[in-house]
């Protein structure tokens, strides 16, 4: 049992090692150092490098190496992707890779939770093939140098469990010492640096020993006469596989070294200076360089020396098989380094994420739960981690178990292409400022389902879940359906298969959806945060997301409630200090304030939470929907100002359009009056001329005899009188038109106005033998009229019907009838008549129809618009029925029942014009 | 800024070479498991020189870096 024993004791010595470096790392705070940093870096080789790479090389030559290529590529580019990453964490006080996308696209808590749970289903695997190595190698190491494992102590045989659990208590002693996760875990840090030296240490030792120990050199074990058959193929870089998977391997370890929630936590997160990336850009590829500079010559040895032994534990059994027990201790504590370290970091990391990203956004939407009221929340937040860093290691534990027997070999693999499923919206994240919260969630998960779908689904098919035909057939025997060869593709690597279509599939939609939609106000503010965080003006931070203001002692008592009352004091000085102000001096919460608080909660309960929280304590305070309307507001502001911009633009075009229609109404006045005037001025002229020529030749002409002279004066009178009337017309009309006609309003017997009209120039027509019909009814009723005005109408229709009528048979027909509400006058004669188109121009002011036959027109041309105006001042109509040939006739009709009298005038005033 | 800006447009420069040098068609070139080199096949002295090479690289190109800045 001697053998045993110091197997036992230095496990237990490694174990208490570690406890002591992580606890001097605590209280000296050595973790701050670019050494160090470099060191814990290498968090990435785990048991998988350790044990696997060689027995990864003794099945496929090289192929082991494109895991290392990939990080060495990318550490080249730290000071573009990391420094940047590492900013933006430090500035957003990110707790987690989860956190970091979330935060990213809007504090999403949808999002966080995605991808913990990404996380968490890529890594469990991961973490039980380290606990496989762990025990595999202790049974190795114990069969080798004591005997048959069975026969051993019952807790030995469970090696796995113990592991399990011990893993467990430093994970929860040195990595949830404070809510703050933003706070360095640096006793952890230098904890995995120290496992780092080790293992490397330890690979070194055993590889020396081998080439330069068993061998004489690296020629000598890879000397041509060595090699049978097998080991000359495996010298061939197709035994890798293609080329193509193997670029695919090189890229998917380059997302590997970014995206690992584990790497992630150690480069971002554990950072604690950005210039210490400088150091690491070259010491990381180095390391990694040095821990697989010896895997080839162990793998070649192990073949030739151990044809039939696992050949992932070559580094072991080949020291235990020349009697190197103290190499073999070595190396299996080398190993055991490089699987705690991983178990570790990744246990800390998913529980933070577990915690932050997936319980506390939940519990905090439920109120029965009453978490939101609690005093104090930092140890409710520290019972969560450390519940969730032992659930990870049982779940880690029972996948172990139930997959024991499966070969394990691909599983890190399996989890790199999950992870690399973060690519998309990370990277996009940073650089692209249009990417959004529904392409970053669209995007995750169909590439997340794919890789589901593709990778570890038909690994099921091993252990019974599935049926046996699944893989080869597809679901249902749907043949393009087959998870290693979707849509028929021919990708004969099933990594490369799932990455390929996955990741294309990822980017795709995350594009696609993301320039499809448009981004809410937060998820703008938070992608200039990320895209731009070197040029971050304070401006951000004055941004007020919130549409309502909190009191300075709420944001206080809150961060008391998260924090405890140091920290939270603590925070809020910082706050004072940078932006030169007393919290004394003000009442309501500054924006920088409100964001200061929500950066600092973000760091003990990430973002998604930390929104959920100061958004929670907002809506106790009064109302949720005011931050809506607000925002709403400020939108249907700019809205209804444009709306109102329009309806004054199509307001000012109808008024310009009246204008127009008022314009062109005062241009035809304009030119109605020029016209009426030159008319005048014409009509006036006529008999003047003809007065003035007359006047010339009597006042020339003495020898004239007096029958020509009496002749002459009778025209010029006749003339003088026409002029008289013409003018008293024109007076008349523009006093009517203008509205300052007299009205002497009387009541009047209509038939006596015909009969006196009739009487004033029967005489006429008698001299014309025009013979005359008058019609009249016995009575009428009376009318309230200008008597005068009304015989004027009367005159001028008779005498228009004696000028009209035919000359040899003249006949004028004068009828008055009655109906209940009308007088109509109708004055017919059989002259020529009216055509219809001139029926309603001779109401017009000069004009006359023209009859050829009559030449010269007579009258003045103004007495039927006079008559017309007279009668439609009373309320009636006057208008002409004919029919060219058949005579015309004019009627009026006036209303008889008049409700009410136009507006007397004073009498008095009314003589007086 | 224009400096940093020169500093990581060398390092895009540097990150190409060694995917390039890593890769497809490069690698093939390598490929001769009869050829060897010190009695280690060639692919492996490559890429492992090749690997040396980029970090020798990257640490110069920084220390050269820092001194300026």
């Amino acid at each position: 049992m001697g053998a045993g024993w110091i197997i036992i004791t230095v496990t237990v010595l490694c174990a208490l090692s570690l406890f002591a470096v992580a606890y001097i790392g605590e209280r000296r705070n050595l973790s701050n150092n670019a050494l160090v940093y470099t060191l814990s870096l290498a968090v990435f080789c785990t048991a998988w490098t350790f044990y696997g790479s060689v027995g990864r090389a003794a099945t496929s030559g090289i192929g082991f190496l494109p895991i290392y290529l990939g990080p060495t590529l990318v550490a080249i580019l730290f000071p573009l992707l990391l420094r940047k990453m590492i900013r933006i964490t430090k500035v957003n006080r990110i707790t987690s890779i989860a956190d970091f996308i979330a935060s990213r696209y809007g504090k999403s808590t949808l999002l966080a939770g995605l991808v913990t749970i990404m996380a968490v289903v890529g890594t469990v695997p991961y973490i039980s093939l380290q606990l496989k190595a762990i025990a595999t190698s202790f049974e190795v190491l114990w069969e080798s140098a004591v005997g048959p494992i069975s026969s051993s102590p019952n807790f030995l045989a469970n090696t796995g469990l113990v592991v399990a659990l011990l893993l467990a208590l430093f994970a929860i002693l040195f990595g949830t010492r404070h809510a703050d996760v933003t706070e360095h875990n640096s006793g952890l840090v230098l904890a995995i640096a120290f496992e780092a030296v080790f293992k490397l240490a330890a690979f070194l030792a055993v590889g020396l020993y081998v080439t330069f120990g068993l061998y004489e050199g690296f020629g000598d074990l890879f000397a041509p006469e060595r090699l049978n058959l097998d080991q000359q193929q495996l010298l061939q870089f197709e035994a890798a596989g293609s080329y193509g998977d193997w670029g695919w391997l090189i890229f998917l370890s380059m997302m590997a070294i970014l995206f690992l929630p584990r790497q992630f936590q150690i480069s971002v997160l554990e950072n604690t200076s950005e210039r210490h990336l400088f150091k690491a850009m070259w010491a990381f590829p180095l390391y990694l360089l040095l821990i697989n500079l010896f895997v080839l010559p162990i793998a070649f040895a192990g073949l030739q020396q151990q044809p039939t032994a696992d050949a992932d534990f070559y580094v072991l059994s080949l020291p235990l098989a020349n009697d190197q027990l103290g190499l073999a201790l070595l190396v299996y504590v080398g190993g055991l380094f490089a699987a705690t370290g991983m178990v570790i970091v990744a246990t800390v990391t998913l529980s933070t994420m577990i915690s932050n990203d997936l319980i506390v956004p939940i519990l905090l939407r439920w109120p029965r739960m009453g978490l939101a009221n609690r005093p104090n929340l930092s140890p409710i937040l520290l019972s969560i981690r450390r519940l969730a860093i032992l659930a990870i290691l049982l779940l880690a534990y029972g996948y172990y178990v139930a997959a024991g027997r499966v070969s394990l070999v691909s599983i890190g693999l399996i989890s790199f292409a999950a992870v690399a499923q973060f690519a998309p919206a990370l990277l996009g994240g940073i650089y692209w400022k249009r990417g959004n919260r529904l392409g970053a969630i669209a995007g995750l998960l169909s590439g997340f389902l794919i890789w589901a779908y593709t990778l570890p689904l038909p690994s099921l098919e091993q252990l019974g879940g599935l049926s046996l035909t699944f893989t080869a057939a597809g679901p249902f025997g749907i043949d393009w359906l087959r998870p290693y060869a979707l849509f028929g593709s021919t990708i004969e690597n099933p990594v490369t298969h799932s990455l390929v279509w996955s990741l294309v599939t990822n980017t795709l939609v995350y594009i696609t959806l993301s320039l499809l939609s448009t981004q809410t106000i937060r998820e703008h503010a938070q992608s200039s945060r990320f895209v731009d965080v070197f040029e971050r003006s304070e401006e951000l931070d004055q941004l007020m997301i919130w549409g309502q203001t909190p009191t300075v002692g709420m944001l206080q008592r809150l961060l008391h409630r998260f924090l405890g009352e140091r920290r939270a004091e603590t925070a809020l000085k910082e706050w004072e200090g940078a932006t030169d102000s007393s919290l004394q001096a003000v009442d309501d919460a500054p924006p920088s304030l409100v964001n200061h608080v929500e950066k600092v909660l973000a760091s003990a309960i990430g973002s998604a939470s930390a929104h959920v929280v100061i958004a929670s304590m907002l809506t106790e305070a009064s109302l949720t929907m005011d931050e809506v309307i607000n925002l709403l507001e400020e939108t249907s502001k700019v809205y209804r100002y444009s709306q109102r911009l329009e309806q004054q633009s199509r307001e000012l075009e109808k008024r310009t359009a009246e204008l127009r229609v008022a314009n062109e109404r005062l241009k035809e006045l304009d030119q109605m009056k020029s016209d009426f005037v030159s008319h005048v001025t014409h009509e006036l002229r006529t008999p003047l001329t003809s007065i003035r020529a007359f006047s010339e030749i009597l006042s020339e002409n003495g020898d004239l005899d007096l029958a020509q002279r009496r002749e002459f004066l009778g025209i010029i009178r006749g003339e003088s009188e026409r002029l008289t009337r013409l003018i008293n017309n024109v007076l008349d009309l523009s006093k009517i038109e203008s509205g300052n006609a007299e009205w002497l309003l009387s009541d009047v017997d209509l038939i006596e106005v015909v009969k006196e009209s009739f009487a004033l120039v029967e005489q006429l027509f008698v001299d014309k033998g025009i013979k005359t019909e008058l019609l009249l009814p016995p009575a009428v009723p009376t009318l309230r009229a200008d008597r005068d005005r009304l015989v004027q109408v009367m005159l001028n229709l008779l005498s228009n019907a004696i000028k009209f009528c035919d000359e040899e048979k003249g006949r004028v027909s004068i009828t008055l009838t009655a109906t209940i509400n009308t007088l109509t006058v109708s004055v017919g004669d059989n002259g020529p008549g009216i055509d219809e188109k001139d029926a309603d121009l001779i109401f017009a002011e000069f004009q006359q129809v023209r009859n050829v036959t009559r030449g010269k027109p007579q009258g003045t041309g103004l007495g039927l618009p006079i008559s017309r105006h007279i009668i439609e001042h009373f309320g009636g109509r006057l208008w002409v029925e004919s029919e060219p040939g058949q005579g015309a006739t004019f009627k009026f009709e006036l209303p008889v029942l008049r409700e009410q009298p136009p507006p007397e005038l004073n009498p008095l005033q009314a003589w007086s014009v | 800024m224009n400096e940093r800006q020169k500093r990581n447009e060398r390092l895009l420069a540097i990150f190409m070479i060694g995917f390039a040098l890593f890769n497809f068609p490069l690698i093939a070139v390598f490929n001769r498991p009869d050829l060897r080199w010190f009695g280690i096949p060639a692919l492996y002295v490559y890429l492992f020189f090749v690997w040396l090479l980029l970090i020798a690289g990257v640490y110069f190109f920084v220390n050269r870096f820092s001194k300026k800045g």
